[in-house]
């Protein structure tokens, strides 16, 4: 007597027909519309350049997906080659005091021609003096030899620094001029002069009169020449102002949802000594109903690959703040997103700068 | 994302196709399969948003035996559950910015009794407490969010109504239930409503019903994304899905089933059909 059965062939079939749908199931694939325009940008956010000073400029060519490629051919081009030079390795040197445009150049492998372009401001990093101090300092050495001079022929010779500055920027250089007349009132060239600086560590000088401006503090630069017996000098007392690097250090903005969930507030991004902050305002709020709400640097706003990440939200309404790695700098990332990292949900964004 | 899917595991598998209560030493047996694949959601506020295309595929086992006249045993048990998501690849470049992920593990069960009340007129009354066992995995996979399970005991208690009638000579059944989801672990409460309605076609051997299942959350617990670690959206679950099914005994014991069901309206749960089949056994 067989056993009763209680599944049939047909019924086994279905079963395996089951299992075999479970284990296919898993295929398929999400194509993520992550194509953004590819972009050159310059990442040096200069405003202003000083005179005296050299500068590196640099830039970042992005691609059609927002991924930073390295080692891209970048032209570099002044507007006014007169006033700034600069060459193919982006450092550029400013000549004259005006106002001029930088555009960086870059063709992609599709041959699309990008450009980047930013204004500068040169200003120069000396203040001069109103009027040149033109009082020769005599100092009578031997007065037996000068009371043998014929003095109805003869006038005292002169030194004068012509370009003479009350102020000057740090990590800068400059260079002083001076004027001579002989003992017969003659405009002349000057025999050997000798420039001394009172303090070498604020500022040196070299025997042409140039000088380096080295750091913050007050000097009397001197030059000097020895006539006969004679020792003539002319002083100019400089004021060495810290350099002020004019860059932006900061950006501001609102973040806003790009989904259903709340998510808004203001943002800042500002450098400080131990790397980037991003600071949200006391306006932020987003929604607690995300499970794995994350908050990245991105430089696409379609996608997460390529971006940096933050971290885990964690506070979802008032101010609070991100402290950022040295190696992240201002200009790296252009959107800040907010993802919800395990469902892939683009929940909101902030852009950065445009 | 998934554990709004823990109650449709109810609403497909704890339906059986016994109207009422079973006898003493008759059971209900289910082997079932039940997948979805959902590409969009709805969010908290009930608005519809995209994610990155999740599938779940269960196959479990449904049983019901009646140990006496007025008591059953109930049991769901989701041996085989598989949570997966689509590689994804960009558009542009095609680059694959995350493989497909899968996980593969045991689901929550769910054991349950139920009592008849017994029967006045035509209505049936009985009552249920189905217990959730948090067998299977709150974080599962890469990042924690392939669970299996939602890591709560909870206690669903439920009345039960029935009731036969005929319209135009065809007869039908209708059946309801109301009940109370006692969840524990921060979770929020819920209220379940159930209705279902079937007609029997070719010598009842055809099987063709609607069901209807509401559930509301009562927003009393605590989770939410500050203080939770991913298993949030098994929270403040609230859903009205619409289903049907149809369902064939192929000989006097056994039979197949295929059902539907989709959400009308919802929150925290995907929006996308499930579709389900199973051979059914009654001894």
């Amino acid at each position: 007597m067989s056993r009763p059965q209680i599944l049939d062939m047909k019924s086994f079939r279905f079963l395996n027909f089951l299992f075999i749908i479970s284990f296919l199931s898993c295929g398929g694939v999400d194509l993520i519309d992550d194509y953004v325009p590819p972009s050159l940008r310059i990442t040096t956010p200069f405003t202003e350049l000083t005179l005296g000073n050299s500068y590196t400029f640099t830039a970042r060519y992005f691609d059609n997906v927002g991924d930073a490629v390295e080692n891209a051919s970048i032209q570099w081009e002044s507007s006014h080659p007169e006033l700034l030079q600069i060459d193919a390795q982006g450092n550029a040197t400013p000549l004259k005091v005006g106002t001029v445009q930088i555009v960086a150049t870059l063709t992609t492998p599709d041959g699309i021609v990008l450009t980047d372009e930013i204004n500068l401001s040169i200003q120069s990093n000396v203040v001069l003096e109103p009027t040149p101090p033109e009082t020769p300092v005599e100092e009578e050495m031997e007065m037996p030899v000068e009371e043998e001079m014929p003095m109805e022929n003869t006038v005292t010779p002169t030194l004068s620094i012509t370009n003479a500055i009350s102020q000057i920027t740090a990590a800068t250089s400059y260079q002083f001029e001076v004027a001579y007349t002989d003992e017969m009132g003659n405009p002349a060239t000057p025999p050997q002069v000798t420039w001394t600086s009172s303090n070498n560590d604020i500022i040196e000088v070299d025997a042409n009169g140039t000088i380096q401006a080295i750091m913050s503090g007050t000097v009397t630069l001197t030059v000097s020449i020895q006539i006969s017996s004679t020792l003539i000098q002319a002083h100019n007392q400089i004021l060495v102002n810290a350099p002020v690097m004019e860059m932006i250090t900061s950006f501001s903005g609102k973040v806003v949802s790009k989904s259903s969930y709340t998510l808004q507030g203001g943002f800042t991004l500002a450098e400080s000594e131990n790397g980037l902050i991003l600071s949200l305002d006391e306006d932020y709020k987003a929604s607690t109903a995300l499970p794995g709400l994350y908050v990245y640097l991105s430089n696409n706003a379609n996608t997460t690959a390529g971006a940096y990440e933050i971290g885990k939200v964690t506070v979802f309404a008032g101010a609070h703040s991100y402290q950022l790695p040295n190696s992240i700098e201002l200009m790296d990332y252009q959107y800040i997103l907010y993802w919800c990292k395990p469902f892939n949900v683009k929940v909101g964004e902030a852009k950065i700068y445009d | 994302m998934k554990y709004y899917l823990l109650p449709l595991f109810l609403l497909i598998n704890f339906v059986s196709h016994a109207q009422w209560i079973k006898e003493k030493g008759d059971a209900y047996l289910k082997l079932g399969g039940w997948s979805l694949l959902a590409n969009e959601h709805f969010t908290d506020e009930g608005k519809l948003d995209p994610n990155a295309t999740r599938g779940l595929f269960i196959s479990s086992l449904y049983g019901q035996i009646g140990l006496s006249k007025k008591i059953n045993l109930i049991a769901y048990v989701p041996f085989f559950v598989k949570n997966y998501q689509f590689a994804q690849v960009s558009k542009t470049n095609n680059k694959e910015y995350e493989p497909r992920q899968v996980y593969n593990g045991l689901g929550d069960i769910n054991l349950g009794i139920e009592y008849g009340f017994g029967q006045l007129k035509n209505w049936h009354f009985s009552g249920t407490l189905t217990l959730g066992i948090p067998s299977g995995a709150d974080a599962a996979g890469i990042d924690g969010s392939y669970q299996t399970g939602d890591g709560e005991f909870n206690q669903l208690l439920q009345g039960n109504v029935g009731k036969s009638f005929s319209l135009g000579g065809q007869g039908f059944y209708f059946k309801s239930y109301l009940g109370y989801n006692n969840r524990t672990e921060g979770f929020s409460d819920e209220l379940h409503s159930y209705a279902e309605t079937g007609t029997q076609f070719l010598k009842s051997k055809l099987l063709l019903l609607t069901r209807m299942h509401w559930i509301k959350p009562l927003y009393n617990g605590t989770l939410d994304a500050s203080n939770a670690n991913g298993a949030i959206f098994a929270n403040n679950i609230e859903s009205l899905v619409l289903g049907g099914e149809i369902a064939v005994l192929l000989s006097s014991k056994w039979g197949i089933s295929l059902g539907a069901s989709t959400p009308l309206y919802g929150k925290v749960i995907y929006r996308a059909s499930s579709f389900s089949g199973g051979v059914f056994l009654n001894l």
